[in-house]
């Protein structure tokens, strides 16, 4: 494997992890502006939403997220393979403006806000931009050295990907519902 | 297959567009329905069971530590499942 390789995909995750952290600590910087009782009482709305949402998705009665259903830009490819890594990378750890998909990212943000500091904010959003570009960086080392296309077998699990994420936030719902005191 | 980055079209997770400006997609509801008596049975029940159990638990000691845990499993599990988007 060329170090090449190795470092576009070094730029391409550490841009993510960057903007996963950044985001998240300015979100809990912003949140922490915020009364502890006002973010509690936001929390609990917002669980009771998350119940019902992921309660409705396991129910079968999928609710499309608000979301930006694009790509990053074809042309951010002509202007260097390492710009390309700093940018893609850049867009994906901060994922509010490509494809969301599920509605168990919004978890991301407003949890980083929510929690009200910035690093606990940035640890939750920069876990995001870091598991999201190592994801990408495991799959294309696993087709260049099984010479297989993962990324297909990938898409076949999104129906099961979508239970996971369903009943991870009503798991969230839940618990976050107790705690605040509902 | 990094050394050309118009080679990795063809990777769903990071298909490039020539959209220039992206489109909202609104919330709506519909689609295909997923629920299965053992989707219930494995999953939402569980589900519930856990973040009752978590929830109590975590009343009783530091609640947001337990919180931020659930925050921080989400953040993976999201990143996880978007691989999977088509």
């Amino acid at each position: 494997m060329s170090r090449s390789w190795i470092s576009k995909a070094a730029v391409y995750a550490l841009a993510s992890v960057v903007a996963g952290l950044v985001t998240g600590a300015a979100l809990g910087t912003v949140g922490g502006l915020l009364p502890l009782d006002v973010r509690l009482a936001v929390g609990s709305m917002l669980a009771l939403a998350a119940i019902a949402v992921g309660s409705l998705e396991l129910f079968g009665r999928r609710i499309q997220p608000l979301q930006f259903d694009c790509e990053t830009p074809q042309r951010w490819v002509n202007r260097g393979a390492l710009r390309w890594a700093t940018r893609n990378g850049l867009t994906l750890g901060f994922g509010a403006t490509s494809r969301i998909g599920f509605w168990l990212w919004y978890v991301i943000p407003l949890g980083a806000f929510l929690v009200g500091d910035p690093v606990a904010g940035g640890a939750i959003y920069g876990a995001y931009g870091l598991v999201r570009a190592l994801g990408a960086v495991v799959i294309l080392l696993g087709m260049t050295r099984l010479k297989t296309d993962i990324s297909d077998r990938l898409i076949q699990s999104y129906d099961a990907a979508r239970v996971l994420a369903a009943g991870q936030l009503v798991l969230l719902g839940v618990a976050t519902a107790i705690v605040v005191g509902l | 297959m990094l050394e050309g980055p118009s080679r990795l079209q063809g990777l769903p997770m990071l298909r490039l567009d020539q959209r220039e400006s992206p489109p909202v997609h609104l919330p709506r509801s519909g689609g295909l329905r997923v629920l299965t008596k053992s989707t219930l049975l494995t999953v939402l029940l569980p589900a519930v069971g856990l973040g009752v159990l978590v929830g109590a638990f975590a009343r009783s000691s530091s609640g947001i530590g337990w919180i931020f845990a659930l925050l921080l499993s989400s953040a993976v599990v999201t990143a996880f499942a978007q691989q999977t988007l088509p």
